[in-house]
């Protein structure tokens, strides 16, 4: 049934009623009849306040990181702009007729699937992070490692973006993030609940599983209590470490075979992740970690693979936020460590050499054999990795603990040429160089730097290559912030 | 289980409609082919690996893999897997994959994805740096394509890992828009006169040798001409103006090139170039202020250094011009020891750095138009690695050819020199002749020491000078195995007469060898010169002296000439005879006895007519009635003259006046009333400072010879009497019957004269005279 909503600031948009329409915990939806947008009204109509609207527009206004400054958004240009309207489902407008609601574009059609049993459902997170549910998703959709990994970093990014814009989620999970791991994209929902700390409090405590311990642990007093505490950045942070946790290895970081109450389910459910979480690959606290030690037989599987298998990078912010940061918040990586070492382990990836392997690439372990995590296939053979070097001082360089594996057709772009440019919203995307396998022989080829010198000390001119060669040291840019890399081979 | 496994196991029905028996489907990779199969050939997933690329394409479905092929994107050579394929499973044996396209895609066809011909699909082993990845990808799909336009031999400049992977597939870039290998000859000669040539920026780098015939820019834009060896750039003509361009002789051994393959920039002499950050590896000719031999390394590794010390290594240079050296490394201090050119000593200090510290920059030699570069690197290893060092001044780098002290202490153990050893030497810088000395030491910077010496007519040799320092690289030292004897000497003796006693000589053991020798080549050869002149005693003989003291010998114009009566030849060939004066009758008179140790120092003539002192002649009192030719006898000679003074009681002008004052400056200068040139004054005053010398650094034996000056008209006892004679005499040279005119007081007389010269037979007296 076609119907016509009102807009805050007086637009009228025609959308199509339908008696059943996709329902959330606080919103319905319907779409618009020109299929763009997605109107969301609230089912508690008590929700419409000053407060909530005066929220709204902020969240519409100043707050806005789709819309560049002069157009009275958050972002600084348009490059930016553009890169968090593909990352946030944002809010265009606040209805106030027939219901009050928020107006959302609607989803891009990769966020559908398109065949297979789910076939126009949305792509929650759940759908993939659950091995049951996992099987049921068409091969072609179900994504890989690298795709789960990029997603996981733009998730991080977006969150950078809030926090540094002095927002917070307050109920990221796996429902409020829709993901395309086959091309590594993500979108980020429910942005209209945002808090604001000190103006705008939280409309919800969060979802079941990704609401951080301290949140849980005080659910019991009352909301007026100081020592109550509620979703803010720092909550957000425990969301998006157990997101990142289990897009990457499909598991729930708290969930494991330690029982904290046999009085309910729920009560136990309060303190597992609560008061008495632990991390199931604690290093030191065993009790929760699935394995043959657990009584539970549901739980006799031994954790395969760990967040060992996930690189140094990861591996060290996982046991920040769930061993050092899991009751104490301030401890926890920030959205931006997560990027970096997101960004760090997407260039320590290694293809797969088994075609029919779950995850295709699997993350380079620096002195230890590399074997793929997914299906156990070992590499190739030798591949080089690329230690970079930084220069302090002109002619000094100095190992920044970063690596670069060479696959074949390895890009390489500025965030890897200079030591002063992260990979971000704003970084110049135009290749510079890559990586080739050609005849037997791995070459870094020139695209488009200006300034390369090869490991024999001569120039190499954009359009050619240079050999890549155990100990062989290649400068990348004589610029001042240019990296050396230093080759080596590893097997 | 392999393809073919499936075609025999089963027949399937293909979709298609083309083929009624289609073997076993390729199962899902995602499952057990064991256990599964599908009837639908189409649902195959195949992977593929396609030529000229590097990884799996795929996996694709049956009419996917129909349709790549029907548009040449993959080949039916090209290898294909799936869960459960064998080696070399191909794409030509998926069941129902049309034959005909197999034939349209041959082997040679060229591939649309690579636009590249393929010749010839083989497995060799080329993956040797991915050994286990071309084991398995070798059968499967990574075919060693040759490419055309591929060239066969890389670059040398690519020795250290540049490649131009033209034409290697399509994810690799190609050489040139073009993809052929650009001829800079042909742009060059394309260019127009005083036109500019930018070279392609895609390029990067030109193979010459190369050659500039006209003016014109070449624009580099940072890109390299290189060449194997020199001359990579000539410019034959006009002005080339060279911009963003690196010139490099890729050979790094220069020992292995000749003196003109080491030129990198040659320039003639009929052109100039105008240079802007140029960079040249090798050397330059042609260029003011650039030419000369550089050498230096071709890079520098100073190797794992101990961290938080501080190092020093030192690096020998040979670097021909004034240079200013930098360097780009923060921490890294330069200090050339001698920055103005030659051999240079590089003082590296390297600042205290902490462990893992990589140094890599460059050292640029900048001259006054070129610039070279020398890459430098170091490594700050672990505190406990034992293999790092510290640097506590070590040489680290010199020239394979040497240092100069190398130079000087292989030269001396070549010569087997020892203290006071004589050896002469060639000075190869200035062109100069070849010079003595005595060898004293070889310094600690590599000069060679030595005292030079000169040698005496007699070839005797003495002690010249002070000791002298010489740069064993500018002179070509050969140890003395013959003895050397003086010019004038050898010239008339003829080397192969002389015994040569082998060397090598100290001083003195020379010194007595020449005395041994040299009396036997004196009575020899002046016993030839003696049969020679068949003189008889008492003939007056006219003689000058062809070498002055230093044995130099003396032009024909400045000998000066003096007459003597000839005695007879001593037993040890010397020419004894006496110095005559003529006064001014003409009349000859003995002076004193000399006793001419050295008969080939003089040229030596018997008189054919007679001479007049040169005053006489001014005053026109002596005429000759006719001309009388020699060889006289003093006596004759006098009475001849007596003879003419008496048949002329009245002076009678002589023939026109010409002067020699050379001549009669070497004649003792007798006259008052003729002016003496200034060159006559120099060289008289020249004679009178050597004299002492001659006397003084004589040989043992000149000390025997009598006291008898080598030049007998420059004593002063002979000048006192020559000048009190005041005789005058003609001259006889042709250059003497030059006609200048006469002085004004000579020009009265004459006018006079030609009063009385209107008798006939004066006139014909006077042209008889000068026809002689």
């Amino acid at each position: 049934m076609k119907k016509t909503a009102t807009l805050h600031d007086g637009r009228k948009i025609d959308y199509v009623h339908s008696d059943n329409p996709p329902k959330g915990g606080m919103k319905e939806v319907h779409f618009s009849t020109d299929g763009k947008f997605a109107l969301c009204f609230y089912h508690d109509q008590s929700l419409k306040d000053d407060n909530r609207i005066l929220r709204l527009e902020s969240i519409i206004g100043n707050f806005d990181p789709t819309k560049t400054r002069t157009d009275g958004g958050a972002s600084r240009d348009q490059k930016s702009a553009d890169y968090y309207y593909n990352l946030f489902n944002w809010v265009k407008g606040i209805i106030v007729a027939p219901k009050f609601g928020v107006l959302t574009e609607k989803f891009g059609a990769n966020y559908f699937f398109k065949t297979g049993r789910f076939k126009g459902k949305d792509k929650e997170s759940t759908w993939f992070t659950k091995p049951k549910l996992r099987k049921m998703i068409p091969n072609g959709e179900v994504g890989h490692f690298l795709g789960f990994l990029m997603l996981c970093r733009r998730m991080a990014m977006g969150l950078q973006k809030m926090h540094m814009t002095g927002l917070a989620h307050s109920d990221l999970s796996n429902k409020n993030v829709l993901i395309d791991p086959k091309n590594g994209l993500c979108q980020v929902l429910d942005i209209d609940s945002l808090v604001v700390p000190g103006i705008f409090s939280a409309d919800v405590v969060g979802t079941p599983g990704y609401i951080a311990p301290e949140i849980i642990r005080t659910t019991n007093l009352a909301t007026n209590d100081p020592k109550r505490e509620f979703p803010c950045n720092w909550t957000d942070l425990h969301s998006l470490s157990v997101l990142i946790y289990e897009y990457l290895l499909k598991r729930h970081p708290l969930r494991g075979p330690k029982v904290n109450s046999t009085a309910s389910a729920e009560e136990d459910e309060r303190l597992s992740m609560g008061e008495r979480a632990v991390f199931i690959e604690h290093p030191t606290d065993k009790s929760n970690r699935p394995g043959a030690s657990s009584r539970d037989p549901s739980w006799k599987r031994e954790l395969d693979p760990c967040i060992s298998a996930l690189g140094p990078h990861l591996e060290k912010c996982f046991l920040k936020s769930f061993v050092d940061g899991l009751h104490k918040p301030r401890s926890r990586p920030t959205a931006t460590m997560w990027v970096d070492a997101l960004a760090r382990t997407l260039d320590l990836l290694v293809p797969c050499s088994n075609q029919a392997c779950e995850g295709k690439w699997f993350v380079y372990l620096d002195g230890k054999k590399q074997k793929c995590p997914w299906c156990g296939k070992k590499p190739f053979g030798p591949f080089p990795v690329v230690d970079l070097h930084f220069a302090p001082r002109p002619g000094q360089y100095r190992n920044e603990g970063r690596q670069i594996v060479c696959h074949n057709e390895k890009k390489l772009h500025e965030w890897h040429i200079l030591s002063n440019k992260r990979m971000d919203e704003y970084s110049d995307t135009t290749l510079l160089g890559d990586i080739q396998f050609h005849q037997g022989h791995w070459l870094l080829i020139n695209r488009d730097l200006n300034s390369l010198v090869s490991d024999g000390g001569n120039p190499v001119p954009k359009g050619q290559a240079t050999k890549l060669k155990e100990g062989a040291e290649i400068i990348l840019s004589k610029s001042e912030k240019g990296r050396l890399a230093v080759v080596k081979f590893v097997s | 289980m392999g393809i073919l496994d499936w075609l025999k196991s089963k027949k399937v029905t293909n979709t298609g409609g083309q083929t009624k028996k289609v073997a076993n489907k390729v199962p899902n990779p995602g499952k057990n082919p064991k256990k599964k199969s599908s009837s639908n050939v189409n649902s195959y997933k195949v992977g593929i690996w396609q030529g000229g690329e590097c990884k799996w394409v795929g996996p694709h479905t049956k009419a996917k893999i129909q349709e790549m092929l029907n548009d040449g994107d993959i080949s039916p050579k090209d290898l294909i897997s799936f869960k459960g394929s064998k080696y070399n499973d191909r794409v030509y044996q998926i069941p129902g994959i049309k034959l005909k396209s197999l034939k349209k895609a041959n082997p040679n066809s060229k591939s649309k994805a690579t636009g590249q011909k393929r010749t010839k699909t083989t497995n060799s082993k080329t993956n040797n740096a991915h050994p286990k990845a071309m084991k398995q990808a070798k059968p499967q799909g990574q075919p060693k394509k040759k490419m055309k336009g591929q060239p066969k031999k890389k670059s040398p400049t690519t020795s250290d890992s540049i490649v131009q992977p033209k034409g290697a597939g399509r994810h690799l870039p190609k050489a040139s828009s073009s993809g052929k290998i650009v001829d800079l000859q042909k742009l060059i000669d394309k260019t127009a006169s005083k036109g500019e040539l930018n070279l392609d920026a895609n390029v990067g780098e030109y193979q010459g040798p190369v050659t500039i015939r006209r003016p014109i820019k070449i624009v580099g834009k940072k890109h390299a001409i290189w060449s194997k060896k020199g001359p990579v750039l000539s410019v034959e003509k006009g002005e080339a103006v060279l911009q963003d361009l690196s010139i490099e002789i890729t050979q790094n051994d220069h020992s292995k090139l000749s003196e003109e393959e080491t030129v990198a920039l040659d320039v003639s002499p009929s052109a100039t170039i105008k240079t802007e950050k140029v960079f040249v590896r090798g050397n330059v000719k042609g260029v003011i202020g650039e030419e000369g031999t550089w050498d230096y390394p071709p890079a520098i590794n100073l190797g794992s250094l101990r961290p938080e010390v501080s190092h020093e290594f030192k690096i020998d240079l040979l670097i021909p011009i004034k240079c200013k050296i930098r360097c780009d490394i923060s921490g890294l201090i330069l200090k050339a020891s001698n920055a103005v050119g030659g051999s240079t000593t590089l003082t590296v200090l390297l600042e205290g750095m902490g462990t893992g510290t990589r140094l890599r920059g460059k050292i640029t030699i900048e001259s006054g138009m070129i610039s070279r570069q020398i890459p430098i690197n170091a490594n700050i290893a672990d505190s406990k690695s034992k293999k790092a060092i510290k640097g506590n001044g070590e040489v680290i780098w010199k020239p394979e050819k040497s240092t100069l002290l190398d130079l000087a202490n292989q030269i001396v153990k070549d010569l087997t020199l020892k203290k006071s050893d004589v050896f002469e030497f060639d000075s190869t810088a200035q062109g100069d002749s070849l010079e003595f000395a005595e060898f004293l030491e070889v310094s600690d910077k590599g000069m060679i020491k030595l005292r030079k010496l000169e040698q005496a007519t007699d070839a005797t040799l003495r002690v010249k000078g002070r000791p002298l320092s010489v740069c064993p690289e500018d002179y070509e030292f050969k140890k003395i195995d013959c003895l050397v004897l003086p010019m004038s000497l050898a010239k008339q003796v003829g080397w192969r007469d002389v015994k040569l006693p082998k060397g090598p000589f100290g001083l003195k053991a020379w010194n007595d060898a020449v005395e041994n020798i040299t009396c036997d080549v004196r009575v020899v050869h002046n016993k030839k010169l003696a049969g020679k002149m068949k003189w008889k005693a008492g003939e007056i003989i006219k003689f000058a002296k062809k070498v002055d003291s230093k044995g130099k010998w003396i032009p024909k114009k400045d000998q000066s000439f003096a007459y003597g009566e000839f005695e007879e030849f001593s037993n040890k060939g010397m020419i004894k005879l006496r110095n005559l004066e003529q006064d001014d009758t003409g009349k000859l008179s003995k002076v004193s006895r000399l006793n001419l140790f050295n008969p080939f120092d003089y040229a030596w003539d018997s008189i054919l007519r007679l001479e007049l002192p040169d005053d006489l002649d001014k005053k026109g009192v002596v005429y000759l009635q006719k001309a009388v030719k020699g060889p006289f006898v003093l006596n004759s000679w006098n009475q001849l003259m007596e003879d003419a003074n008496l048949k002329n009681n009245q002076p009678i002008t002589g023939p026109k006046k010409v002067k020699n004052r050379r001549l009669n400056a070497g004649l003792g200068e007798a006259f008052a009333s003729s002016p003496v040139p200034e060159e006559s004054k120099e060289q008289e005053s020249s004679l009178k400072q050597e004299k002492p010398k001659v006397d003084g650094g004589t040989s043992l034996k000149v000390q025997e010879q009598p006291s008898v000056p080598s030049e007998p008209h420059t004593t002063e006892k002979k000048r006192s009497k020559q000048s009190s004679l005041k005789t005058s005499v003609f001259s006889m040279n042709d250059e003497n019957k030059s006609k200048s005119p006469p002085p004004i007081k000579e020009k009265l007389n004459n006018d006079k004269i030609t009063k009385t010269k209107k008798s006939k037979t004066n006139k014909i007296e006077l042209k008889g005279f000068w026809n002689e």
